[in-house]
């Protein structure tokens, strides 16, 4: 669905390798993901992958990244960048109807073991206006 | 003159317990601490552990933790405007198109 949002995706090499195995691996092959290499990457203390991704959108003047992890999330959002997260993605997809609801999503997401606890996920339907 | 030693030891010693298991566990509970604080990300996990992406979510998920665990029900507000807002973005730029 990302493509639907965005004209161009960019991945870091490191976030690529990370996709070793999976769903992951097999939705990078597709061509609206472009893996473009980073040419100074900020001394952060973060994963590489996150350090990456920062660094890249200060790299190409990109505002908005994806990520779920809270502290690239919060140090973009100090930063003037506008990231978002993977909730805050599947809330857009239905408002822009490419789903009808964000509970199947939810729902496949803890199957795959996500680990969101009872209490978050009828707080997010509560919200999401499904409850 | 005396010699003199004050120690912090941990019950390891005194349960005798393996050593290289408790450290193993210490640092697997500070490792799991530090997620929950947000301090350290997945992709760090993966690369201090030696597990994959998917290995470390699912590590992390085994101990009933994920970082949606970390949103509060402002937190999900804001996201919920903020995914609206995507869309809204979306919707107009296809009208512009």
């Amino acid at each position: 669905m990302l493509e639907h949002f965005y004209d161009e995706i960019f991945i870091p090499p490191a976030v690529q390798r990370e996709c070793k195995t999976g769903a992951a691996q097999i939705a990078l092959q597709h061509s609206f993901f472009n893996v473009v290499p980073v040419n100074n990457i900020l001394l952060l203390n973060m994963g590489e992958g996150e350090k990456e991704v920062l660094s890249l959108a200060f790299e190409r003047d990109i505002k908005e990244i994806l990520t779920d992890d809270l502290r690239p999330y919060n140090y973009a959002l100090r930063n003037g960048l506008s990231p978002i997260n993977s909730f805050e993605f599947i809330v857009a997809a239905k408002e822009a109807q490419f789903i009808d609801k964000v509970q199947p999503v939810l729902d496949a997401m803890r199957e795959k073991g996500e680990g969101i606890h009872e209490e978050l996920y009828q707080e997010i339907l509560r919200q999401a206006e499904e409850l | 003159m005396s010699v003199q030693l004050v120690i912090d030891v941990d019950d390891w010693l005194i349960e005798g317990k393996d050593p290289k298991q408790v450290e193993e566990q210490m640092k697997n509970d500070l490792i799991l601490d530090e997620y929950k604080n947000g301090d350290i990300s997945i992709g760090q996990i993966a690369e201090h552990t030696g597990r994959t992406i998917e290995e470390a979510m699912g590590w992390v998920s085994s101990h009933g933790l994920s970082a949606y665990n970390r949103m509060t029900p402002e937190m999900i507000t804001n996201s919920v405007k903020k995914g609206k807002a995507l869309a809204e973005r979306l919707k107009k730029s296809k009208q512009a198109q």
